[in-house]
């Protein structure tokens, strides 16, 4: 994971603050890019690779809440790890379930931070991969022909290729060779594979 | 001795003047003869002049007459005039009444002889009579005249009194024409006899009347009535008019109150009553209404009586409509002199000039006006001390038509405890001081953690280049630099700490409310901005100076702004605002409102917000309002929740200004 060197994208209102922690993640060979305020980070935003974002809840302007719901709007999926002053459980509680990454209490250990810094960053990876993943099979099964996809469609459900071949009153020969082309574009090696990649259609 | 003609001349113009005068003139000598005689003289005596002169006197006069006068004419010889009036027998043997006038002829100092004049009175005196006569005839006339004109006035005032008698007569009865009018007849043994009756009485209580009968209620009479019957008849039949009420039973078996009137007429010749007029109204339904005021006035006044407290209800004029026993009772010498009516001035000079309130250091009458100037005192109870020994707490509320409730409360007991009570309070103020502590310090540990995680971030940012070799000299002195100016903010914030902590009983000083707010918002400043909150303050101009401890107002206005910020926190209320606003109310007090735009306090717990343990929040123990209303009553100003129409809540607070003096 060290390749090259990923993306922090540290939201703090506290310019000391938000510059210590800048100091804290170059010092572990990551890049920290800095923003006053969640306005601030929406408006300059790009994706500069695998990373992931610090949030300080306490901020003027668009509160912390509000940032997370714009952000996901926007597509920035890097994942977010909120720090807050002690005890506002409630806030917490919310952030958590609009899907942040982790939740950190102020003054953090900075193994700490770092450590989950770095958890985010592999989750963010991972996820990017995921990502591509989907993207490529997505563009395979849009090579499909249209008849290639009724055949697939009826092969996922369990029919075998006689049965397929009565539906359509063709050939089991010629059923078989529409499998065999949906195989090679799916880049499918066993008939399970096949079933686990046309499921990703349906999301 | 020679004469001249014209002394003839005038000596007989002389004798012709005394001829012809209706009296006795002559001169008589010493030898009581007489020298000269006037014409009447002559007539008088029936004797001629010639005769006349030089006769003896005692020749002339009978002896009866020369008696009576002879000490008179030894008194003229002597020189003294004489002049009297006296009764004389003239010689025809009338009575006659002289005027004698006996005037001494004195020469040289010696007598020579006398004049004499003598004059018939007898007629004069009749005339004088018979004025005195008339006079008297006159006088008895102007008498008898006086005394008809009395009699007629007297004749015409008994008139008037018997057309001011019938007019009065005809004055009730066209009142009560609606009703039932009738007239007895008293014979001489008393007996009353009906002569004439009308109205709707008699057909509306039907048959139990009976027309004959002058016991003409009798027999529809409330029994518990039958007395009020009896005295009236016997009250007029003594000349004396009478109105009574009683209570009688209709034909429909109701119970009906009657008010009658009794007139008698009195007869002056007989000396007796010998008619009584009677007027009787139904007054059923006033006497209800009047019953069940009654009735509301008694509950109302036993309800005020077994209030343990005094009470009295002024008007907006500060009269009093109402009061009860307890205050006459807390006030033994001024007390029992109050009455409806008076105004607060009245009750509050008495009872300082009887010497019952006593006013302390200040004079009475500047006691006396500062009590009437603060009057209603809404901010504040007073505490009365009573030359007793007793104390009153006095607390004043508005009522809704601009009238005052003031409530007096006896808290001897309460005072005489005051060292124990002072003592607990002190305790629990210390315990209820270190439980909002804890908030405070809780507010200023998250102030700290900024600069901490500054100076944490750097040094091991620092220490993990250190350990890869990656560090750069500027890169120290930047870094050095940034941890000493984060350790300084670190110290503000702590000296802060100290300030709040170190100061644990202060005593009461000048300070600034503008002061006291803006440090407190300084303190709740990150918490401020977290939750996106615009404050709005205002003071008046001068700063506003009261006599505080600093440090518990400041708790108490932290509680306040603390509450407003936690109430948005939990409600997500929308570009949430909180306003302190500073005002002067009067020339003692200042008022601070501290308000929000929240969710406001829910109303199953409005009532009890200032006891403890009570908390519209999901932590927290809820002291903080009931600390720092014990904070305020402890420095003279009241604690309240403002009703506003406005959403969110607003709380109230006045505080005692500082006084330059």
């Amino acid at each position: 994971m060290n390749d090259s060197p990923h993306c922090v994208h540290i939201i703090d209102d506290d310019d000391s603050v938000r510059a210590s922690t800048r100091f804290l993640v170059e010092s572990v060979d990551l890049v920290g890019m800095e923003y006053a305020s969640a306005d601030a980070f929406l408006e300059a935003y790009s994706d500069r690779g695998p990373g992931c974002i610090i949030l300080d809840l306490r901020m003027p302007g668009l509160s912390g809440l509000e940032a997370l719901d714009v952000m996901r709007q926007q597509s920035i999926l890097e994942p977010i790890i909120i720090i807050t002053g002690h005890g506002d459980v409630p806030v917490a509680v919310r952030a958590l379930k609009q899907g942040v990454f982790d939740f950190l209490e102020k003054p953090c250990n900075d193994n700490i931070l770092i450590e989950t810094i770095n958890q985010a960053i592999n989750f963010d990876l991972s996820e990017r991969k995921a990502r591509e993943k989907r993207q490529s099979i997505h563009a395979a099964l849009g090579s499909l022909t249209p008849r290639e996809e009724e055949v697939l469609n009826l092969l996922i459900t369990g029919k075998s290729n006689r049965q397929v071949a009565e539906h359509f009153s063709l050939s089991s020969k010629t059923i078989e060779r529409h499998r065999s082309s949906i195989m090679r574009k799916l880049d499918a090696s066993s008939f399970a594979q096949l079933v686990r990649i046309a499921a990703l259609r349906i999301e | 001795m020679r004469s001249t003609d014209s002394e003839i001349v005038g000596y007989l113009r002389v004798v012709q003047i005394l001829d012809s005068l209706p009296a006795l003139v002559g001169y008589v000598d010493l030898d009581l003869r007489i020298v000269y005689a006037n014409k009447l003289i002559e007539e008088w005596y029936q004797r001629p002049l010639s005769e006349l002169v030089g006769m003896q006197l005692k020749t002339l006069f009978s002896a009866e007459h020369y008696q009576t006068v002879e000490t008179l004419l030894r008194q003229v010889l002597d020189g003294t005039e004489v002049n009297e009036e006296r009764e004389i027998q003239y010689p025809d043997g009338e009575t006659r009444q002289v005027n004698l006038n006996y005037i001494p002829d004195r020469s040289n100092g010696q007598v020579l002889g006398y004049f004499f004049l003598v004059q018939d009175v007898t007629e004069r005196n009749r005339a004088q009579e018979a004025l005195r006569a008339i006079n008297t005839d006159l006088d008895r006339r102007i008498g008898d005249a006086t005394g008809e004109l009395a009699h007629r006035n007297q004749e015409l005032s008994k008139e008037n009194r018997a057309r001011e008698e019938s007019e009065e007569r005809y004055r009730i009865v066209s009142e009560l024409m609606s009703d039932l009018i009738y007239v007895y007849d008293v014979d001489a043994s008393g007996e009353m006899r009906l002569i004439w009756h009308t109205g709707r009485l008699s057909q509306e209580f039907g048959p139990g009347i009976n027309a004959s009968d002058f016991r003409f209620w009798r027999p529809i009479t409330h029994k518990d009535d039958l007395h009020i019957l009896d005295q009236r008849i016997k009250t007029l039949l003594s000349n004396k008019s009478s109105i009574d009420e009683f209570r009688v039973i209709d034909a429909a078996g109701n119970i009906r109150w009657l008010r009658i009137y009794g007139r008698p007429q009195f007869d002056r010749a007989l000396e007796r009553v010998t008619r009584i007029t009677v007027a009787a109204q139904d007054i059923t339904e006033a006497r209800e209404a009047q019953d069940a005021l009654d009735q509301q006035r008694t509950r109302l006044h036993h309800a005020l009586n077994s209030m343990s407290d005094g009470f009295m209800l002024f008007d907006a004029e500060h009269r009093l409509v109402e009061f009860n026993q307890q205050v006459v009772q807390m006030f033994p010498q001024s007390g029992q002199a109050i009455e409806k009516g008076q105004t607060f001035r009245d009750i509050i000079v008495r009872s300082v000039s009887t010497g019952e309130v006593i006013s302390n250091e200040v004079a009475p009458e500047r006691w006396i006006e500062e009590r009437l100037s603060s009057f209603p005192n809404i901010d504040q109870v007073q505490d009365i001390e009573l030359s007793g020994g007793r104390w009153i707490r006095s607390t004043d509320r508005e009522t809704v038509d601009g009238g005052v409730v003031s409530i007096r409360t006896d808290i001897t007991d309460g005072k005489r405890s005051e060292a124990q009570r002072q003592k607990n309070e002190a305790e629990l103020a210390h315990v209820l001081r270190r439980a909002s502590m804890g908030e405070m310090a809780s507010a200023l540990a998250h102030e700290l953690s900024q600069p901490l995680a500054v100076i944490v971030n750097y040094a091991n940012g620092l220490l993990r280049r250190l350990d890869t070799d990656q560090h750069s000299p500027a890169d120290l002195t930047t870094v050095l630099a940034q941890i000493r100016d984060a350790g300084e903010r670190s110290k503000e914030i702590i000296s802060h700490v100290r300030d709040f902590v170190s100061r644990r009983q202060p005593p009461s000083q000048k300070e600034s409310l503008q002061e006291i707010v803006q440090d407190v918002n300084q303190l709740l400043h990150s918490l401020i901005n977290q939750h996106n909150v615009r404050t709005e303050m205002r003071f008046p101009d001068g700063g506003a100076e009261v006599l505080v401890s600093r440090i518990e107002i400041e708790q108490v206005v932290f509680n306040l702004l603390k509450n407003s910020i936690d109430s948005f926190a939990l409600s997500g209320t929308e570009s949430p605002l909180i306003q302190v606003f500073v005002n002067p109310i009067n020339n003692r007090f200042y008022e601070v409102l501290v308000k929000d735009n929240g969710p406001g306090i829910d109303h199953s717990i409005v009532d009890d917000i200032f006891k403890p343990y009570v908390t519209n929040k999901l932590t927290g123990l809820g002291m903080g309002l009931s600390i720092s209303q014990t904070i305020i009553e402890g420095h003279g100003g009241r604690l309240s929740l403002v009703d506003t129409d406005e959403p969110g809540c607003c709380f109230r607070f006045t505080l005692l200004r500082f006084q330059h003096e």
